[in-house]
């Protein structure tokens, strides 16, 4: 599990710290260059003043929410064609349908889950060049 | 004495007339020629024999001879006229009866008449007659008694909760109970309804999609229920029409409609906060359990991991444990509360001791801050009949949250007073405050600020909705005053005297 695309640059936008903590910590043992965000406002001030390879984002966060910032992101032509996954704690009254088609999203990962496969699923994501899962 | 008249006797009894009448003529005839053939021939014999004087005596007994039988012959035909008249008139009458369609009490009239007959007839007449009454009697009757009814059932349907109307071929309205004019917002006035559509009342043409259904003709006699928004606005309430009609094609009541009209705000609004709530819920159940297997896994799959790194992974799980555990500890205790399955357990207290006790708590956690913890006891405090355990949970919540949401060297004041028959405990503190649009909504369950500071803390808006009901069903009030970055400020009241507490728990 050692450098697979070192200089992958990742942005994380999570508000709950230790859940931020041990995507940082997997994504950086993985070889990512990461950086965090702890709400979606912080996050879409990154993306305007930085260039990101993929942005993982919670759904559900004060103020901005992750759906916000991915429909921010499509809207901006610099932005429009950048890979987002989305975290979510919702179950089914998430319309993801919406966000994988609509928006785009390349995955939805339901709470809990392995942080292995998100790792996975993050390579994968770049080794395809595939936006969609 | 009425014998039976059937048509063998009245010919008979004709019969017998006319040859007892023709009889007697003919006798009296027979005997009037034998005196007239005598007188003659006795002047035959006689030496004078003139013949003037002969035809002279017959002449004599002419009109004896001629007219007796002709007197006896009239009586006879009055006497025949007399039996056989009432016959005729019957026989004419129900001549006319056959040939019209008017009912029978029209056509049938009584006879003039004494005979058996005639005075049978007129008794059936009479019958007949007072038949008929006593039809047109009970023909009034049951329609009293279906106004009767019809009055009945629409205050029946009067006094529903549901609105009902009913609609005729051409959509109007015919019939609509009281309730649905208040369904409908339409005011009090009842007749105003009757000959208007359905339609129009309910607004359809501002409904969209939903109305449709409605709108379109009911062609194939189907139950149509459809959810609107009342008087076409979702925000105004949700009302559930049915319509279904009335009758069948063939009836006379083909193309009308019942319809039936329900306020089910209530209930959408009671749907809409379990979803919120189980929505809330989940969120709040997977967030804990999403870093527990996330540490979890990553501490398990760590080939080489400094132990440091391994002691705080696991520390967080254990938070992460604890704070697992006391949310639905909280849910619990919360929902008993609600469904009023715990009683308090009220016991005398003395507040003083209550009160040090809770300070005591949370005293470590604003040292921790460094926050300036201010308490402010009068010398004399009253005992109080209270739950202890739960007083001090709801206590230790609010003095909790003060500390959690007051930044480092900031200040919380606690002060208790009691005015007249109640005692004031104020928690105040120059923390982060509440916003003017999350004021109204501190008190909700799962609750939390979008404030990004709240978020920095752990919680899981239920702290404030379980102190809420513990002060409830103390018979007191817990009210939140607050402006966002100065502070907020807590206040509790409880009754201090046993009915005031005892009267708001019933």
């Amino acid at each position: 599990m050692s450098t697979t695309e070192p200089h992958k640059r990742i942005l994380v936008a999570e508000d709950n710290v230790a859940m931020l903590g041990v995507i940082r910590y997997n994504l950086d043992k993985a070889g990512f260059d990461v950086t965090t965000a702890k709400t979606g406002q912080t996050a879409w001030d990154l993306l305007q003043q930085d260039t990101f390879d993929l942005l993982i984002t919670d759904f559900q966060m004060p103020g901005l929410t992750g759906g916000e910032v991915c429909e921010r992101i499509r809207r901006d032509p610099r932005l429009a064609q950048m890979p987002v996954f989305l975290l979510t704690a919702k179950g089914l009254e998430l319309d993801e349908d919406y966000y994988l088609r609509q928006l785009s999203v390349g995955a939805i990962i339901t709470k809990p889950f392995s942080p292995r496969e998100l790792v996975q699923t993050v390579q994968s994501c770049f080794v395809e060049g595939v936006v969609r899962v | 004495m009425l014998r039976k008249t059937s048509r063998l006797d009245i010919v008979r009894r004709v019969t017998a007339y006319y040859l007892l009448f023709g009889l007697a003529a003919v006798a009296w005839l027979t005997c009037g020629v034998v005196v007239v053939a005598r007188s003659v021939l006795q002047a035959q014999t006689e030496p004078d024999p003139a013949v003037w004087k002969t035809i002279l005596a017959a002449a004599q007994h002419a009109p004896l001879v001629f007219l007796g039988p002709m007197i006896l012959m009239v009586f006879g035909v009055v006497v025949l006229r007399r039996t056989v008249r009432p016959v005729a008139q019957i026989e004419e009458q129900l001549h006319r009866l056959a040939v019209s369609s008017a009912p029978p009490a029209g056509v049938l009239q009584p006879v003039n008449a004494p005979t058996p007959g005639g005075v049978g007839w007129n008794r059936l007449i009479e019958s007949f007659r007072d038949n008929t009454q006593q039809e047109n009697l009970d023909d009034r009757l049951s329609k009293a008694l279906e106004g009767y009814r019809q009055q009945k059932s629409d205050r029946i349907l009067n006094s529903l909760p549901d609105g009902v109307a009913v609609t005729d071929a051409d959509r109007r309205i015919t019939f609509a109970n009281k309730a649905l004019t208040g369904l409908l917002g339409l005011g009090n006035s009842e007749e105003s309804l009757c000959g208007k559509t359905m339609e129009g009342c309910l607004a359809l043409e501002n409904v969209g999609s939903s109305g449709k259904a409605l709108l379109a003709p009911d062609s194939r006699g189907r139950s149509v229920i459809v959810e609107l928004g009342r008087g076409g606005d979702m925000s105004l309430g949700v009302i559930r029409v049915a319509r279904a009609p009335l009758g069948s094609t063939r009836d006379d009541a083909a193309g009308s409609h019942v319809w039936s009209v329900r306020d089910v705000t209530q209930q959408k609004l009671a749907d809409q906060m379990r979803d919120q709530f189980v929505n809330a819920a989940t969120h709040e159940l997977r967030t804990p359990l999403a870093n527990i297997k996330a540490y979890a896994e990553t501490l398990a799959l760590s080939e080489v991991m400094e132990i440091e790194q391994q002691k705080e992974f696991c520390n967080t799980i254990d938070e992460e444990v604890t704070r697992l555990a006391r949310f639905v500890d909280d849910l619990l205790q919360l929902s008993r509360m609600e469904v009023g399955s715990t009683a308090l357990n009220r016991q005398v207290t003395d507040m003083e001791r209550l009160l040090q006790a809770t300070v005591s708590k949370v005293r470590p956690q604003m040292e921790q801050k460094h926050i300036e913890f201010e308490v402010d006891l009068p010398g004399k405090l009253p005992e109080l009949v209270v739950d202890k355990d739960k007083l001090t949970v709801a206590l230790v919540n609010l003095l909790g949250n003060a500390a959690k949401y007051t930044p480092n060297d900031g200040k919380v004041r606690l002060r208790v007073e009691v005015v007249e028959d109640q005692m004031q405990i104020d928690i105040e503190d120059t923390g982060i405050g509440i916003s003017v649009d999350e004021l109204p909504k501190v008190l909700e369950k799962f609750f939390r600020s979008s404030d990004p500071r709240v978020h920095e803390q752990t919680g899981s808006g239920l702290g404030l909705s379980l102190t809420h009901e513990i002060i409830r069903l103390h018979g007191g009030r817990l009210t939140v005053h607050s402006e966002l970055n100065k502070g907020s400020k807590f206040t509790v009241t409880l009754p201090t005297s046993p009915e005031g507490a005892k009267c708001s728990n019933a």
